[in-house]
């Protein structure tokens, strides 16, 4: 990951992710939420680090019909 | 003489089998139990004390007749908020559910009943298990503690004598954390082994469902109850259930255990890895094999944990979060609102690291048949602590704390089970993780049971 993407979200940032994720935060709730956000950003940056190929992800789809409860 | 609330669920069962004490008798004393000490723990969410005793009086008749169905029969459980109980609320210990009524009960319930159990009451979980403190209950061995979470009222509730066994659920240690900080037994199955049907889910990817016990005995007649295919539950994996008593009573000679070299040790309460180390020592005085082993990925494994739990949870609540979102705890409400902004490549991205993490853990196990490590790196932490500080210039955060060592075991999928080696200096107690091969739940039942069985740790109990 480029070193020149900034790393901490600023409130402009915020704004226009809940935009994107329809979710509604007044300035209070996105003060709040800005620096567990930046928290969690930087945890996963630790996955950029594994060279990931052409390995697909764990998530799997049984196409399979049957009778659902 | 011992009171049956500070036997064991095998000891209190052979005596209802023999008929030398009723269910209706063990249940009373176990209500008893729960009067005396809910003042101080708080570990009930409800007390279903006129159901409970119908059905104890159900199973005293049931085995007068002859009908004795097995362990758990005329056994009082408690179980966990998040788990739908037909007829009883399932808040999840939120107002945001405080309305919430089940109309069926939840697959581990039906299970129970099943087997004969009398449903006692429900247990408190940190608010729709989405945290390690269960900031409602208090642990049993200091109660200006914390009891650990995420099913922390299931630790308090066992460990204190009211319930013989209560349900966990633990997409990031929330079984395991709180009984090794409670000083119970607490069973992760295999991602697959046990049906999550009815229980509020916190993250797909992540959750399992499992017992809190007070010996791994216990443990182990539980999940003989409770593993199973159940199409309900995606996650549920179609593979034959074995007997998990015929791991019981055997030696630890010949098993092979891997000691990890990194992670699991690091920034660890220097009591905690003593007595995880002397635990060690006796399984190799006992002839298991000891050899050492290097935890692939562990950069990851929290990149992993919370990049999927953190937008499954998100979406799970997302039409709550925004019908009602002055309803939520902070820290719960603050982890869902971020949770909505963690982008969605991040989110695959952890699913393919995760693909790579099992294959590493698979090679990893070439070797050995368990990883025997701390359950969790400190013993309870003070009611509103909010960091530990290491002595090397990190404090760190409670809530990562206890999560790091439990993560790898839900990551992975891999059964893990904590069991009480010790105590603190001030009388916490401590407990290591035997984490064995996929299904391998009968591995690190035979090696935690001949543990429990050479050491007295699981013996004590809390004086309240």
């Amino acid at each position: 990951m480029s070193d020149s993407v900034p790393k901490q979200i600023k409130p402009s940032d915020l704004a226009a992710l809940c935009m994107a994720a329809r979710l509604e935060l007044t300035p209070e709730r996105q003060a709040v939420a800005a620096p567990a956000l930046d928290g969690i950003l930087n945890l996963l940056d630790a996955l950029d680090a594994v060279d990931l190929g052409e390995t697909p992800p764990t998530n799997s789809f049984d196409p399979r019909w049957r009778d659902w409860p | 003489m011992t009171a049956l609330t500070d036997m064991s669920l095998r000891d209190v069962a052979a005596r209802i089998r023999t008929g030398e004490v009723s269910p209706v008798d063990v249940t009373r004393e176990c209500l008893d139990r729960a009067a005396a000490t809910e003042p101080k723990l708080n570990a009930l969410s409800c007390v279903l004390a006129d159901s409970a005793l119908a059905e104890a009086r159900g199973a005293e008749a049931e085995i007068a007749a002859g009908g004795y169905r097995g362990e758990l029969h005329g056994i009082p459980v408690g179980i966990k908020e998040l788990y739908d109980v037909a007829g009883v609320p399932t808040t999840s210990s939120s107002k945001v559910r405080e309305n919430w009524r089940a109309e069926t009960d939840s697959a581990s319930v039906a299970q129970l009943r099943a087997a004969g159990a009398v449903i006692l009451g429900k247990t408190h979980t940190h608010e729709f298990a989405y945290g390690i403190a269960t900031p409602e209950t208090r642990n049993p061995w200091n109660t200006g503690c914390i009891p650990g979470g995420s099913s922390g009222g299931s630790g308090a509730s066992v460990a204190a004598g009211s319930t013989f066994m209560a349900m966990g659920s633990d997409t990031g240690g929330s079984i395991r954390i709180p009984a090794a900080v409670c000083g119970t037994v607490g069973l992760k199955p295999t991602f697959g082994r046990c049906s999550r049907a009815g229980v509020t889910s916190l993250s797909w990817s992540l959750d399992h469902v499992g017992p809190l016990t007070r010996t791994v005995a216990d443990a182990a007649v539980c999940l003989n109850a409770l593993a199973g295919y159940d199409p309900r539950d995606p996650g549920s994996v179609d593979i034959p259930v074995e007997d998990y008593t015929a791991a019981l009573g055997l030696d630890v000679k010949g098993l092979r255990i891997g000691v990890p070299t990194n992670y699991y040790f690091d920034r660890c309460d220097a009591e905690v890895e003593a007595a995880v180390r002397a635990a060690i020592d006796l399984f190799a005085a006992e002839g298991a094999v000891i050899s050492d082993v290097e935890i692939p990925h562990a950069d990851q494994i929290m990149s992993v944990e919370f990049a999927l739990c953190l937008p499954e949870a998100s979406e799970y609540h997302r039409v709550m979060l925004r019908d009602n979102p002055d309803l939520y705890t902070e820290d719960v409400r603050t982890f869902l609102e971020a949770g909505e902004l963690v982008p969605a490549t991040r989110y695959v991205q952890a699913l393919r690291v995760r693909q790579l993490m099992q294959r590493a853990w698979a090679k990893a196990y070439e070797d050995i048949d368990l990883i025997v490590a701390p359950a969790v790196p400190s013993p309870a932490t003070r009611v509103g602590q909010e960091t530990v500080d290491w002595g090397d210039g990190v404090e760190e955060p409670v809530t990562p704390l206890f999560v790091r060592l439990s993560a790898p075991a839900n990551v992975t999928g891999l059964p893990s089970i904590a069991t009480p080696c010790g105590f603190t200096e001030a009388g916490l107690p401590v407990a290591f993780q035997a984490i064995a091969r996929p299904f391998g739940e009968a591995t690190s039942i035979r090696l935690c049971d001949a543990y429990q069985r050479m050491t007295e740790w699981g013996e004590r109990r809390p004086a309240l």
